[in-house]
């Protein structure tokens, strides 16, 4: 067992905090007050990498493997979840599922401007019916000559007013239904057809854009099927498995700012002659932060090594993001309670982080749904197959 | 034991929920957005008699009974928890301040305007440095000729911009902590009185929350609450008071959030049925349902000891802890359900969702409360424990 | 045209806690960084790179982990990384001296005024062991052909606001201060690039430099930590105390 991390990676989280802390910590509240992201910020985190940690450097990746992105997640959620969310999901499922399946060609396309931050991504598989059933999807991909016809209406996308790169999850074969007649496709922002919605107006994660993709007659050629004819439903799938791993060391980020963000007011704030530190109360809140937070960090980087080493690891990846947002969720409740109604103020990063916070439990698969999974997984083994 | 409401409660109830239904459920949405203190609703309310619910006939007031007044704060905090907190920190605090201690003179000053929603009452306690702690108060009253000087910062006074009378405690004996400490009525445009700051906040975004500054404000001493350094004696009550309301408020606000969620689950369809038979999705339901019932058991409880004349300070403390926690969890829960679409600001869920965090807060945080009810228990021992 | 840029490294101060009562520093976390005036020394030199393609080598005196901080060197666009692996606390001139005769052709050095934590300066010295012209405290430099510019703070003026330049022939030693060109942030690939590439940072001892014992000895004895006298808090005056003290 060794637990420290490589030393390129103690490298690069140092870099990487660095930037965070000089580049994006100043301006986390104007992007949540603004609801966008500076496109100069953006430009400047391409430079550094932010945009491709896991992928080969052939590509203009970080070449940092899964471990890295991990890295990369909790560092940037620790300070900017509406940045994090962007990046999430642009790697995480966006790029992911071109890098998981996508053809050489596909890739060198669209992977080099992509992996620098030049191009968004987004990953575009829930419609309004919907959502956890992502079986139920009915948008169209009919065969016209050399070129797909997409029609149809994709929800609640991440990254969808600003991504170029769409990868999108649409029916090539009705009869069979998503598993088995659904393929991907990487359709381009400017074709014709394809019109991204307003942003939606949301609790939390102001800043990053979130909205609908409206897809009318979008011709899309051949060679722009990411993976194999009526295997898009698995490409979805397994972009879905890596990001929950990332989604975890992003909460865990999360957890860790509210942890800190406590541990500061404890020791500042007075009440009844003496700091709340010495409020058993407080201490309490304090000591089950770190301890779930501990078990987080242990779950996280296993769950990335597991990636990094090509072992199963679905189960891992659903547990991460099931503990991870739970955890989160009472770490900034818990840090809202210690810092009083002064935490109810939108002066204080507390507020912004329980409005952030919440959606972890629902996106990318709700919490419900990772129980469904970590089950099925579970009961696989003695030959019980789970339906949701 | 007899758990149903009287007849005149009844009337009251429907009343109160009539009222929330049509007026206060259509304007909830716009308040949160806006940011802006629904006044021309407040004014409807008032003409109701909805401020100055408990206020005796006497002064202006309806003179409704404890149980009917959590009956309002239940049916307002069902539809819009910035309404139903404005008029609690009204009532509660503030006019039922002046009625506990007030002379005869000064109820009959204040409260006839008050009870009339022409003047909106503001409790001015928390400072920068004293929120759950107001043995620290800082802000200084010195006793001048026929009067006091006011000096100091308060903060997180609810009401404050709203125009309309504080009660304001200031330390007249500094060193003796919560035994030097006296109240005043303080009119809002008073000389030296400077309203600052507006809070923007995570929920309740209608409220109008204030920094107060005191200046060299002149008090006269007819306007001096209760006797000098009897100050304390006026916040304890007021915030058993505000305690018990805050706890009905917290359970007409887990009364929609479960409503919103059980909507939801029986229309919402996944993996071909609506989601409502999913076991995960009848927990969340069946738990936020038993909570609910067990706070309104609580509240009933309270409201019932505060009505007949006992003691209700623990019971109040109780019910307001568990009742934030039952608003929240209840909130929590029924977002999840929601999914997705619990996170948009297009389903009230989410603004519930923010608003209820406040009542873990708000009147004595739950540490306090804890501390409260677990001072009452350890005082029967003869044990005096420190927070 | 050969540039050499002298990097230390030193634990970073925000891992460290002060008890003025023990007479202690703590060392919570044991990080280290690369001097920050030595940094943007690099940064100098790596934009004198991007304008004229000239060759950048950093190198560094010290025990294995400054390593760290020539890696980091390389991955911000260095073309090559020395370490002179002694653990001593050496005066590192003598070493710095031997390393410009071995490379050989070293047209400009620049390196960070001081140093953090000692507020060491090698710079001026070394110039002189060199046979180097010497131009101090740089906030920016550039190159024309064999000519080095630089552009300080004019220390003649008063509000600290003026600037102005000077020039050198080259060979020439810079030193860079704090106020010098913000660094770049290196690409994280290029991080794991270099730390991964087990020949991105190259070992001498003294010894391969032709050095003997002499130079290894220890300059410096540490006998113990001492702290300024701790500063009082300022005392707010009112209008009447000031005008009092203002009263001849």
């Amino acid at each position: 067992m060794n637990y420290d991390l490589p030393p390129e990676y103690n490298a690069l989280r140092r870099m990487l905090r660095e930037f965070i802390t000089e580049e994006i910590a100043p301006v986390a509240k104007k992007i949540d007050e603004d609801s966008v992201v500076p496109p100069e910020l953006i430009r400047r985190m391409g430079d550094v990498g932010f945009f491709g940690v896991p992928f080969p450097r052939e590509y203009g990746g970080m070449g940092a493997g899964e471990l890295g992105y991990c890295i990369m997640m909790e560092e940037l959620n620790r300070v900017c979840p509406s940045v994090a969310t962007i990046i999430g999901a642009h790697i995480g499922i966006g790029v992911m599922s071109l890098y998981l399946d996508g053809s050489k060609a596909l890739q060198q396309k669209y992977m080099p401007d992509l992996c620098s931050g030049r191009k968004i991504a987004a990953f575009a598989l829930t419609e309004p019916n919907a959502g956890s059933d992502a079986a139920g999807i009915q948008m169209r991909a009919t065969l016209e000559g050399d070129s797909y016809i997409l029609d149809g209406q994709k929800m609640w996308i991440t990254n969808g007013p600003i991504a170029d790169v769409i990868n999108v999850l649409a029916l090539t074969d009705p009869a069979l239904g998503a598993r088995g007649g659904a393929t991907v496709f990487a359709v381009e922002r400017e074709w014709a057809g394809y019109t991204p919605g307003k942003p939606e107006s949301k609790m939390g994660l102001h800043g990053s854009p979130t909205s609908l993709l409206n897809f009318d007659e979008v011709r899309v050629p051949r060679e722009n099927v990411v993976g194999q004819i009526g295997l898009g439903f698995v490409t979805f799938m397994k972009a879905l498995d890596i990001g929950r791993a990332s989604l975890g060391a992003a909460t865990l980020g999360g957890a860790q700012a509210s942890l800190e963000a406590s541990i500061r007011w404890a020791r500042t704030r007075q009440q009844f002659g003496r700091p709340i530190a010495h409020m058993q109360s407080i201490q309490f809140m304090i000591a089950d932060m770190a301890a779930e937070i501990e078990a987080l960090r242990a779950l996280v980087y296993r769950t990335a090594w597991l990636i990094d080493n090509g072992r199963p690891f679905i189960k891992e990846a659903g547990m991460c993001k099931l503990l991870g947002s739970e955890t989160a969720s009472r770490c900034i409740d818990r840090a809202l309670q210690i810092h009083g109604a002064l935490g109810l103020s939108r002066d204080f990063t507390i507020e912004r982080g329980f409005r952030d916070a919440r959606i972890s439990e629902i996106f990318e698969g709700t919490n419900e749904i990772q129980r469904i999974v970590i089950a099925s997984e579970l009961m696989q083994g003695v030959g019980v197959r789970i339906r949701p | 034991m007899d758990f149903s409401l009287t007849e005149e409660q009844t009337m009251f109830r429907d009343l109160f929920r009539d009222f929330a239904e049509k007026e206060v459920a259509k304007i909830a949405e716009h308040v949160d957005r806006s940011e802006e203190p629904p006044l021309d609703l407040y004014k409807k309310a008032a003409a109701q008699g909805f401020f100055g619910a408990p206020i005796p006939e006497a002064y202006g007031g309806v003179g409704i009974d404890w149980l009917s007044y959590t009956l309002l704060a239940e049916e307002l905090g069902k539809h819009c928890l910035s309404t139903a907190v404005t008029i609690a920190i009204h009532t509660s605090l503030a006019a039922m301040s002046i009625l506990d201690v007030g002379t005869e003179e000064q109820k009959q000053k204040h409260l006839p305007a008050m009870a009339a929603g022409e003047v909106i009452g503001a409790f001015a306690l928390t400072e920068p440095d004293a929120g759950s702690d107001p043995g620290s108060l800082t802000t200084r009253a010195d006793k001048v000729e026929g009067g006091y000087r006011l000096n100091g910062t308060k903060n997180w006074v609810s009401n404050a911009g709203l125009g309309g009378v504080m009660v304001v405690f200031a330390s007249t004996h500094p060193g003796a902590r919560h035994k030097g400490i006296s109240a005043f009525v303080v009119a809002n445009d008073a000389p030296g009185v400077m309203i600052g700051y507006r809070e923007k906040t995570l929920g309740l975004r209608g409220m109008d929350i204030r920094t107060v500054y005191l200046e060299d404000c002149f008090v006269p001493e007819a306007n001096r609450l209760n006797g000098e350094n009897e100050g304390w004696a006026i916040v304890v009550r007021a915030f058993d008071r505000v305690r018990l309301t805050l706890a009905a408020v917290a359970l007409g606000a887990a009364q929609t959030a479960l409503a919103l969620g059980v909507t939801f689950a029986a229309e919402r369809k996944q993996f071909g049925v609506q989601i409502a038979h999913k076991q995960a999705m009848q927990n969340y339901v069946a738990d936020t349902a038993t909570d609910i019932e067990a706070l309104r058991g609580l509240v009933r409880h309270a409201a019932w000891l505060a009505g007949s004349g006992q003691e209700f300070g623990r019971a109040a403390s109780m019910a307001k802890y568990f009742g934030g926690r039952v608003a929240k969890d209840a909130a929590n829960k029924m977002l999840q359900v929601h999914g997705g679409y619990g996170f948009s600001d297009e389903y009230a869920i989410s603004r519930y969702y923010r608003d209820v965090r406040a009542l873990r807060l708000l009147g004595g945080t739950d540490e306090i409360q804890r501390y409260v009810v677990a001072r009452a228990a350890f005082e029967e021992k003869g044990l005096r424990i420190q927070p | 045209m050969r540039l050499l840029v002298l990097l230390r490294q030193l634990l970073d101060p925000a891992g460290m806690l002060v008890n003025r009562k023990a007479g202690k520093v703590f060392v919570n976390r044991e990080e280290y960084m690369i001097n920050p005036a030595d940094k943007r020394a690099l940064e100098a030199a790596l934009q004198i790179k991007d304008a004229t393609g000239a060759e950048v080598v950093a190198a560094a005196v010290g025990p294995a982990r400054t390593e760290d901080a020539l890696r980091e060197a390389r991955a911000l666009g260095a073309d090559r990384a020395i370490l002179i692996k002694e653990d001593v606390a050496a005066p590192a001139g003598r070493f710095y001296e031997a390393l410009c005769d071995s490379l050989g052709d070293v047209d400009l050095i620049l390196t960070g005024d001081s140093a953090l934590d000692t507020g060491e300066a090698v710079g001026p010295q070394l110039a002189e062991m060199v046979n180097m012209a010497f131009l101090g405290n740089a906030v920016q430099c550039a190159l024309e052909g064999a000519v080095v510019r630089i552009v300080r703070r004019d220390v003649r003026d008063a509000t600290q606001r003026a600037y102005n330049g000077v020039e050198a022939d080259l060979p020439a030693v810079v030193t860079v201060t704090r106020s010098g060109p913000t660094p770049r942030y290196p690409h994280g690939g290029a991080i794991i690039e270099m730390y991964r590439d087990p020949e991105a940072v190259e070992i001498m001892t003294a010894a391969d430099l032709g050095l003997d014992d002499s130079a290894l000895q220890p300059a410096v004895v540490e006998r113990g930590q001492s702290f300024p006298p701790e500063r009082e808090f300022g005392k707010q005056m009112t209008v009447e105390e000031i005008a009092e003290r203002m009263t001849p």
